[in-house]
């Protein structure tokens, strides 16, 4: 059972970083990003393929990070950026109509096949107490916790940071104080679609391939954990996400039928008893 | 501000006319195979014969529809360079279907209304579900070479034919060839429960096959599950591990066929382990590579076979798409132009056959066929809709497929 | 088009419908998937094993979602924004997992045995949906529903039960995304979970915000042409002339597709066809409709109530009793009383902060009271929310103008009058014209200057005949001119039979329409009677300009070193 419980909080940790991508975006811009996903596989897809066979495994994790915020960052300019900030609804729709387009071009280009990781991955895993620990998935683990340290540092106690979450309450007194809010908005995106690559990227090192059509799937939990977490709180988003890892972890061993049904489960149930989420603060 | 806004109108417009242009240009060309394949020889006597092939040409069965594409628009080229079919040549009518049912539907029905005499196609079972009870409302010939689900070639009343063996026939020779080979006597059955094709064998041929050859699945009341589009699967290995039994049975889809041995190898698991046919692609081998060992395919066509046909179809398939024929199943649909092809002309159909005729003379033929040389060995249906074809079982070794 | 991808058309169309009906509340459900995939199942099922005719099977389908969405719409109505539709899109998630868990219809293998529909009967049941549909949306639900949207506050205080039309919506949008399941089912002779998955219920959703928000034509065309566009780029390379060039854009459908959307949310956000659109395509409908409804419209000449209701004899319409409301630790409110009689005019004045808008919320039913009792016409109004008052006869404006940004200026107005049914009441006509605004009833508030939508709102006040109405700040903003002509307006008001309380800091403008005034400091009342009296008093010298002023001042009114002096009014 410890085992269990160990893949669960390891696979939460991925979980947790692709959901603090949203919550950032949500909580700075009070916008969806729903191309999320689709940015995650493109990154660990297109890093793939672009580094041939030979090339040192972290190399392929810097592209995975370059492309996922690059793409991000086209998030804004094309989508946001025109359809205005102050208009979520039709926001969202344009990144949804954004997702489609990277999907079906990586599926067009690259095929719908799963592409293999070229490098090797040292596998170096270890049993403590009969228990089989990854050290890949450690080293996740750990990235995970200091990114989502460093995260929240930025953003609460940073200058740029300060000035994003003011940019969520009043974007012209952001303005006024001479904080140049163009950069403000492709900071963020550029941030979180780091993340993602990031996130894809470590989940290639514990696979070593990604499938061009994983892209809505995980797009759709990292939305769940954002909103069980409560929008917009990055503890909330960490602690959501774990809680999923674990709680799949646990039905996937106890035979549970409903295993695709258990993000949107706990969802229904978490809404339920707080309609605003774990952690989700004042109006939305 | 009113600049802007003008602006802000007029620059989607501009953009989508320009992204149009330059994808009209640059897309064009790179497809190895166009929609149409016309006849190649200039002086056509009558009308051209037209067959209609349903596929996925995009979404997430693209790669494998490109492969049914390009392996059908080979046999087509091959039969018109020889003449055609009674003087008449072959023209190749292709739909997409995206993968949808719906979307089979209506390309079932347009390529009925176009007038084509016998349909290749489609590609899932899920399709073809769909589209076999269309088949005897546009009573249209329809075959085809993948959809293999138990059962759904009745759908058809006798208009829908099967050229792949069903789950129930793999099974019957692959599963007493495994047991044998490695001394099983209980398995432990894996499947994916989101996936129709994996669950509809998992659920259905396996338990069947099984009790017909003495092979005890000892989680027959609780077998281990997980769900499509599961990318970490340590507890499922682990549930694997604290499961007694010989063998592992595992139906999936090729992508989490290769996680599953990926983690498989992670946790030391070494017990042999017989899958799916369509495992046999791709996906399977990118998750996977060298740690898949031990893991028994039944298919329906020998790559290495020193047959000449065989090896021809194989380099000519080589030139026309960058990755080799590792999808058996494009073979079957190279299979299929060429056994509609005999049937034509044992039956002296040219272009100028009426289309009613032509269509019911080519059901009644199909069915009549027997003993039909393929590049997948021996076919039959004399009498069945579901073929009776050559299994060929494949063992992978450190990712290399391996005759048994 | 052949054939057969027509029939789809229409079928994405009866879906778009019923995403129409529930995002038209403000409800964005992006779980219609799991709807579509009852209505499907529970038509294939009794037609197929229990072999019910046709029409049955299509009701039993609708009928079954709209059971299910029974609990889901209770749910949503505790939800707001990404809460609500990340919640419907689990619910739809969870429905088809459930599915695909019943052996007893195939679970993720499919299901299949229906015995088909013909194209023709598949136009019928879309024809007759659609009616229904434009049945409904231009009634008086129709109008309420739209209002949720908007703005549910103001809604409310239209006295439209904001949480019923709400639950209202979601279920009749199940049932009518069942139907369209149904329809599905018997097409495509078989059905599995795999189809009605999370890109299903997003599909339904982009029929209406591309097609357009807040239209029943805008869904209709987000849904016609979301296919028609998708399936003609299939066969681009049909096309004359440039065929052959474009033929290999035909896989790329999806990426098109998806720039598509983009740009269309960039170049119209509000989706293809806007309201304004809309209603200018059917102006000529609504004239025809005016002329039918005039006839249905009661003509009830103004009350002449010439006697001015003003003297202590008149009755008493409403009473504040003890009125208290904190927020958190602060006070806003302690024992405030006051009582108001019909056909007076109350200015409530104070400094800000006083809780002026807090009293007028409390007694509008916004906020509850935590101490003390409300009763209007002797009957105690305490306990009910929002909606009740209005359509029991408190009315309100807000301080920031509040009308609904879709609707008319003329559906405004009849959502007001509506509330009032029951009573008697001028006629949406007369009420328009003597508002100024019978020239712009078509209008849509972006369209209006300001002083005209607050003449608007407080039309929408007012025309249900109420027995009072609290106007928070309603001449906030304006310019002199305004302010006179919306005098005009207030100070007609109680010669409808309506008693006017009015909130305002500009205290000419107050006290030019208030015979009585109340003031309030530091929530508590600290002075009523006729505005010389007031601002004689002390007390209320001390709250608006400073102890040192109070101080100046002899009780007698002198005015020495007093900076301001009130004149006193002679006309009241």
């Amino acid at each position: 059972m410890t085992q269990v419980l160990l893949n669960g909080v390891l696979l939460g940790a991925t979980y947790a970083l692709l959901a603090v991508g949203y919550t950032l975006v949500f909580g700075v811009m009070r916008l969806l990003t729903l191309a999320h996903g689709q940015i995650f596989m493109a990154a660990g897809v297109v890093s793939l393929v672009i580094t041939g066979p030979g090339t040192p495994f972290w190399v392929a994790g810097v592209c995975a990070v370059a492309i996922g915020a690059g793409l991000s960052v086209l998030t804004d300019l094309l989508c946001f950026r025109p359809v205005g900030y102050h208009r979520p609804i039709p926001a969202a729709v344009a990144t949804i109509g954004f997702g489609l387009v990277i999907h079906n071009v990586i599926v067009q280009l690259y095929g719908s096949n799963a592409v293999g990781a070229p490098f090797e991955v040292p596998r170096a895993d270890f049993t403590v107490n009969g228990v089989l620990v990854s050290v890949v998935q450690l080293v996740s683990l750990l990235i995970t916790a200091v990114v989502m340290v460093a995260t929240h540092l930025f953003v609460n106690r940073t200058k740029w940071g300060v000035a994003m979450r003011a940019f969520s309450e009043d974007p012209e007194a952001v303005a006024v104080l001479g904080v140049p809010t163009r950069w403000l908005s492709a900071l963020t995106l550029g941030i979180a679609g780091a993340l993602a690559g990031l996130a894809s990227f470590l989940v290639i090192l514990r696979v070593t391939s990604v499938s061009p059509s994983s892209g809505l799937e995980i797009g759709l939990i990292g939305l769940a954990i954002m909103t069980i977490g409560g929008l917009g709180s990055l503890p909330g988003a960490m602690a959501a996400g774990i809680a999923l890892g674990v709680l799949e972890s646990v039905a996937d061993y106890r035979g549970f039928g409903f295993q695709a049904a258990v993000p949107w489960l706990l969802l229904v149930v978490v809404l339920l008893v707080r309609p605003r989420g774990l952690l989700g603060a004042r109006t939305s | 501000m009113a600049r802007r806004s003008a602006l802000r109108r007029t620059y989607p417009l501009t953009i989508l006319c320009a992204a149009l242009a330059l994808a009209a240009s640059g897309c064009s060309g790179d497809d190895p195979s166009g929609s149409e394949v016309g006849p190649t020889s200039a002086g056509t006597e009558g009308e051209p014969i037209s067959i209609g092939l349903v596929t996925d040409l995009s979404g997430r069965f693209v790669s494998f529809g490109k492969d049914i594409e390009a392996a059908t628009n080979l046999a087509v080229e091959r039969i018109n360079a020889d003449g055609g079919v009674n003087g008449s040549m072959l023209e190749l009518v292709v739909e997409d279907t995206g993968g949808e049912p719906e979307q089979a539907v209506t390309a079932v029905r347009d390529l009925a209304e176009d007038g084509v005499f016998a349909i290749s196609g489609p590609l899932s079972s899920g399709e073809a579900e769909t589209v076999y009870a269309q088949a005897a409302q546009v009573m249209v010939p329809i075959m085809s070479g993948t959809a293999n689900k138990d059962g759904i070639t009745e759908l058809g009343e006798g208009w829908t034919f099967l050229n792949q063996a069903t789950n129930t026939a793999l099974y019957t020779e692959a599963l007493p060839a495994w047991m044998e080979e490695y001394g099983v006597s209980t398995a432990a059955l894996v499947y994916d429960a989101e996936e129709p094709v994996s669950a509809g064998a998992a659920m259905g041929a396996i338990p069947a096959v099984a009790a017909d050859v003495g092979l005890e699945i000892v989680n027959a009341d609780s077998p281990i599950t997980f769900t499509r589009g599961q990318t970490d699967f340590a507890t499922t290995v682990q549930v694997i591990g604290e499961t007694d039994a010989d063998g592992l049975i595992i139906m999936s889809a090729p992508t989490e066929a290769g996680l599953i041995a990926a983690e498989l190898a992670r946790q030391g698991e070494t017990r042999p382990i017989i899958g799916h046919p369509s495992q046999g692609s791709q996906s399977f081998f990118e998750g996977g590579g060298q740690e898949i060992t031990d893991w028994m395919l039944p298919l329906i066509f020998d790559r290495d076979s020193t047959e000449p046909e065989v090896q021809e179809f194989v380099s000519a398939m080589n030139e026309v798409i960058a990755a080799p024929p590792l999808v058996a199943e494009s073979a079957n649909y190279y299979d299929s132009i060429f056994m509609l092809a005999e049937v034509m002309r044992d039956a002296d159909i040219n272009g100028s056959t009426p289309v009613e005729e032509a269509r019911e003379t080519i059901r009644a033929g199909l069915l009549d066929l027997s003993d039909f040389p393929g590049v997948t060995g021996t076919i039959s249906f004399a009498g069945n809709a579901e073929a009776t074809k050559t299994i060929h079982l494949v063992v992978v070794q450190n990712g290399e497929p391996t005759p048994l | 088009m052949s054939e057969a991808s027509f029939v789809l058309l229409v079928i994405n169309v009866v879906a778009a419908v019923g995403m129409h009906l529930v995002y038209v509340t403000g409800q964005l459900n992006l779980g219609q998937a799991g709807f579509l995939a009852i209505g499907a199942y529970v038509t294939a099922v009794t037609d197929a094993r229990l072999d019910w005719p046709l029409p049955l099977s299509l009701l039993a389908g609708a009928a079954a979602a709209a059971v299910v969405a029974l609990p889901v719409a209770f749910g949503a109505a505790r939800l707001r924004g990404v809460y609500l539709i990340m919640g419907t899109l689990a619910v739809g998630e969870i429905v088809r997992v459930t599915i695909g868990n019943l052996e007893s219809v195939g679970d993720v293998q499919g299901f299949s045995g229906q015995s088909g529909i013909d194209p023709i009967s598949v136009y019928v049941v879309a024809v007759l949906i659609l009616a229904g549909a434009l049945a409904l949306m231009t009634s008086a639900t129709g109008l309420r529903m739209r209002s949720v949207f908007d703005d549910a506050d103001a809604a409310s205080a239209a006295g439209v039960a904001t949480r019923s039309v709400r639950v209202l919506a979601v279920v009749m949008s199940a049932a009518v995304v069942g139907v369209a399941g149904g329809l599905v089912a018997e097409w495509s002779l078989f059905i599995s979970p795999r189809g009605f998955g999370v890109e299903q219920s997003f599909e339904i959703a982009l029929y209406s915000l591309v097609g357009g928000v807040h239209s029943l034509i805008g869904a209709l065309v987000g849904a016609a042409g979301i296919t028609w566009l998708l399936d003609g780029l299939k066969d681009i390379g049909d096309l004359p002339f440039i065929g052959e060039s474009v033929e290999g854009l035909a896989p790329w459908r999806l990426v098109i597709y998806g720039a598509v959307v983009l740009l269309l949310m960039v170049a119209r956000p509000e989706g293809l066809i806007t309201r304004r659109l809309a209603l200018t395509a059917t102006r000529p409908l609504r004239r025809g409709r005016r002329r039918w409804l005039a006839r249905a419209d009661r003509v009830q000449p103004v009350p002449a109530t010439a006697a001015h209701p003003a003297s202590g004899d008149a009755a008493v319409v409403l009473e504040v009793d003890a009125v208290g409301h904190a927020f958190g630790g602060v006070q806003a409110l302690s024992g405030v009383s006051m009582t108001i009689r019909a056909g007076e005019s109350i200015a409530l004045i104070g400094a800000n902060g006083a809780g002026k808008s807090t009293l007028v919320n409390v007694v509008a039913g916004l906020y509850p009271a935590q101490q003390g009792r409300v009763r209007l016409n002797g009957v105690e109004i305490t306990g009910l929310p929002a909606h009740r008052r209005t359509r029991a006869g408190v009315a309100r404006t807000f301080q920031s103008v509040r009308v609904f940004a879709h609707l008319t200026v003329e559906e405004t107005i009849r959502l007001g009058h509506w509330a009032g049914r029951g009573r008697e009441r001028e006629s949406v006509e007369r009420l328009l014209e003597s508002l100024g605004l019978l020239g712009r009833r078509d209008a849509l508030p972006s369209e209006l200057t300001l002083a005209e939508q607050r003449r608007l709102e407080i039309g929408r006040a007012i025309a249900a005949a109420p027995a009072v109405v609290l106007l928070d700040e309603p001449s906030a903003g304006m310019n002199d001119q305004e302010r006179e002509e919306l005098a005009e307006l207030i100070r007609s008001v109680p010669r409808r039979g309506t008693a006017v309380v009015l909130v305002d800091h500009n205290l000419d403008f107050a006290f030019d329409i208030g015979e009585r005034v109340v003031v309030l400091d530091f929530g508590a009342v600290i002075a009523t009677g006729s505005p010389a009296a007031v601002m004689a008093n002390p007390r209320v010298r001390d709250a608006y300009l400073g102890p040192e002023a109070a101080a100046h001042d002899s009780p007698t009114g002198d005015s020495t070193g007093v900076p301001e002096q009130r004149p006193e009014r002679l006309d009241r």
